[in-house]
């Protein structure tokens, strides 16, 4: 036994809980220890003293704030305690984290995901989740009347086409506009192109409606009143609010495809039409052509109608052929293709030295196997004829003032033959009553081969 | 285990358990009653723990929360006085750690009453029975006293309270605590010396 049991011994000894051998033990031990002696009078003060301490009285109106606990916080204080404790803390923190991880990026309108599962060749990679999505199987970017007024601009650089109208589709900004002949373009409307109208319906059935651009105004009154997003029903709306000012077109979508567009128009003003495909909804009919009155229907020539609404229909269609076709004898190929680069939609194809040579003799080319070399670019080299060779070739596709402009600048650098005149020279002016009967709404597809002189 | 404690409610004097019984058979004013018998010393229990006025009577408002809402679990296997006391020693030992987080403590609350054998007074007043020498000092001894009470590992602090300031026999403290009666022992000799370590420097001074 040492000092520190028997002081605490002390404690049990004040408080009567010692036997007697533990008395007679302590009390030895306190005979012949001073320093417990100190312990034990020093104890017997403290005790002393915290029994002095003094009885608070509780707060005179405990039991009405107990009542009213009971009252006010019946379970929830509970779960709340519960909600509030450090691990829950954790738990519901992971969780959140894993929500937002697992949905949260965007909230997505149906027009953005269709944008969103469209592939840049025209096609539709059914990438959206929603039902409607997985129909979707074909889109288009269409430029109306004054697109061509930019054409010296720089190729719009790509960005994900699905960003393209969340951020805040009424105010889009975009490059202008014939680079939207495909929606590769299309994110290059998140940065200059100020969004003022939805508005197009591209019927079932291979026809397509186009708004005119006089319907930016009624675009615009939607935007005033708060539009906050183009769904699929506003720009269905806005087409049907803009009755007798749509023409109809024919185009090579799916029967069971419905097609939209929103109508743009940049800083300048150029105006802009971008086609996306939406599917009809589930159990909602197509919407019947007769819902829109068709103003006026242009007897587009097929060429330029395929350019228009899809000019990847028109590579792989047999009966579609560009509308210009060109060959271009030059001293420096180079340069030809830096003029052409900004209009450029399909790869141009270099040739083997010796097919060039072999062919640099023989002007005139069989365009239709031509095309065939297109659509097998990968087998081009071994399924090419020797003989029909050209150094280049290229489809673009411009509008007629555009062409008319290139014309001239090509021909400064070499001889040009074209095959026909471009043919959408001579319509569309009924798409932009903004801007004067000389400008072209339709884009031309010109197939432009480069042979070195 | 000794006898349950009689609790004075008016006249003539009630049991807990026959409080609880009312309360069980469907007079809810029980609970008030109960809260009147047990609020005083529940509340000191508390306050001599935390050393807080307006934290304890926070605490004894959850503790007979939790009473209200535990009242069914009450089996009668002990005396309903040791059952209110578990609870109230379980909640109060679970405040005082989380208490403990948290920035110094007062040693001393400016607002609570303090009694002393002329009646309620503050606490900073002088007692009249004193010398103004001998006032200061017992003021000074009991701040030193009711923060180092504070400051006792809380079963420490709890067995102390219920032990000389409630003057509960070890064996209701043991069943209150849920511990062995040597634990209580140990725990009440423990918590005197350290009590007494405290105030030694101002017994010498």
């Amino acid at each position: 036994m040492n000092c520190n049991q028997y002081q605490e011994w002390v404690s049990a000894e004040i408080d009567g809980r010692l036997d007697q051998r533990q008395a007679q033990l302590l009390r030895e031990h306190l005979a012949a220890c001073p320093a417990c002696r100190q312990v034990k009078a020093d104890l017997e003060r403290t005790i002393a003293l915290i029994r002095t301490l003094p009885n608070i009285e509780p707060p005179p109106d405990l039991l009405d704030s107990i009542h009213q606990r009971l009252a006010v916080e019946p379970e929830t204080r509970r779960v709340w305690r519960i909600l509030t404790m450090p691990l829950t803390r954790v738990a519901l923190a992971v969780a959140l984290l894993m929500i937002i991880v697992i949905y949260g990026y965007r909230p997505m309108t149906s027009v953005t995901r269709d944008v969103q599962s469209v592939k840049t060749d025209g096609q539709i990679i059914g990438g959206g989740k929603s039902p409607e999505s997985a129909q979707t199987k074909h889109a288009n970017l269409v430029p109306t009347p004054n697109a061509g007024e930019s054409s010296g601009a720089e190729p719009a650089k790509r960005a994900p086409a699905s960003s393209m109208l969340e951020a805040h589709p009424l105010a889009l900004k975009a490059e202008p506009a014939h680079r939207l002949q495909d929606l590769d373009a299309v994110p290059a409307l998140e940065n200059n192109l100020e969004m003022v109208a939805a508005a197009k319906m591209i019927e079932t059935k291979r026809t397509e409606k186009r708004v005119r651009t006089d319907d930016l105004a009624i675009a615009d009154q939607d935007k005033q009143k708060g539009a906050k997003a183009v769904s699929f029903h506003s720009i269905r709306k806005m087409s049907s609010h803009a009755g007798g000012k749509i023409i109809e077109e024919k185009h090579g979508a799916p029967a069971d495809i419905a097609q939209e567009a929103v109508l743009m128009k940049d800083k300048a003003g150029n105006q802009l039409a971008v086609a996306f495909a939406v599917p009809t909804l589930p159990g909602e009919p197509p919407p019947a052509a007769s819902q829109y009155p068709i103003e006026k229907k242009p007897q587009l020539p097929q060429t330029a109608r395929a350019g228009v609404v899809d000019h990847k229909a028109g590579a792989s269609t047999p009966d579609r052929e560009p509308s210009v076709k060109l060959l271009v004898v030059t001293s420096d190929p180079a340069a030809v293709m830096r003029l052409l680069e900004p209009y450029r939609q399909e790869q141009i194809r270099d040739r083997a030295t010796k097919e060039r040579s072999d062919a640099a003799d023989k002007p005139g080319v069989v365009w239709g196997q031509e095309k065939n070399v297109e659509q097998a670019p990968k087998h081009r080299s071994r399924s090419q004829p020797q003989g029909q060779a050209v150094d280049a070739l290229t489809t673009i596709w411009v509008s007629a003032r555009e062409y008319s402009e290139l014309l001239k600048k090509i021909r400064v650098l070499g001889k040009i033959t074209d095959d026909n005149q471009p043919a959408a020279q001579t319509q569309s002016d009924m798409f932009d009553p903004h801007s004067g009967a000389s400008q072209s709404t339709e884009l031309i597809s010109v197939q432009v081969r480069i042979q070195p002189r | 285990m000794s006898k349950d404690i009689e609790v004075a409610v008016g006249e003539p004097q009630v049991s807990g358990e026959e409080l609880a019984a009312r309360f069980r058979q469907g007079d809810v004013r029980a609970f008030d009653d109960i809260v009147k018998c047990y609020q005083q010393r529940i509340f000191n229990l508390a306050y001599r723990m935390l050393n807080q006025y307006e934290e304890a009577a926070d605490l004894t408002q959850e503790i007979f929360v939790k009473i209200y809402r535990s009242m069914d679990k009450f089996r009668g296997e002990s005396s309903f006085t040791t059952w209110v006391y578990a609870i109230a020693v379980n909640m109060g030992r679970n405040k005082l750690r989380s208490f403990r987080h948290r920035p110094a403590l007062n040693a001393l609350s400016t607002d609570a009453p303090l009694e002393t054998e002329n009646g309620r007074m503050a606490m900073e007043l002088p007692d009249p029975g004193r010398s103004p020498g001998e006032q200061v000092e017992r003021v000074e001894v009991c701040r030193e006293l009711e923060g180092c009470l504070a400051k006792l590992p809380p079963e420490f602090a709890a067995a102390l309270v219920m032990r000389d300031l409630q003057q509960m026999t070890y064996e209701e403290i043991a069943a209150a605590m849920q511990c062995s009666l040597g634990t209580v022992k140990s725990r009440i000799a423990r918590g005197r010396l350290l009590a007494m370590e405290k105030l030694k420097k101002i017994y010498h001074q």
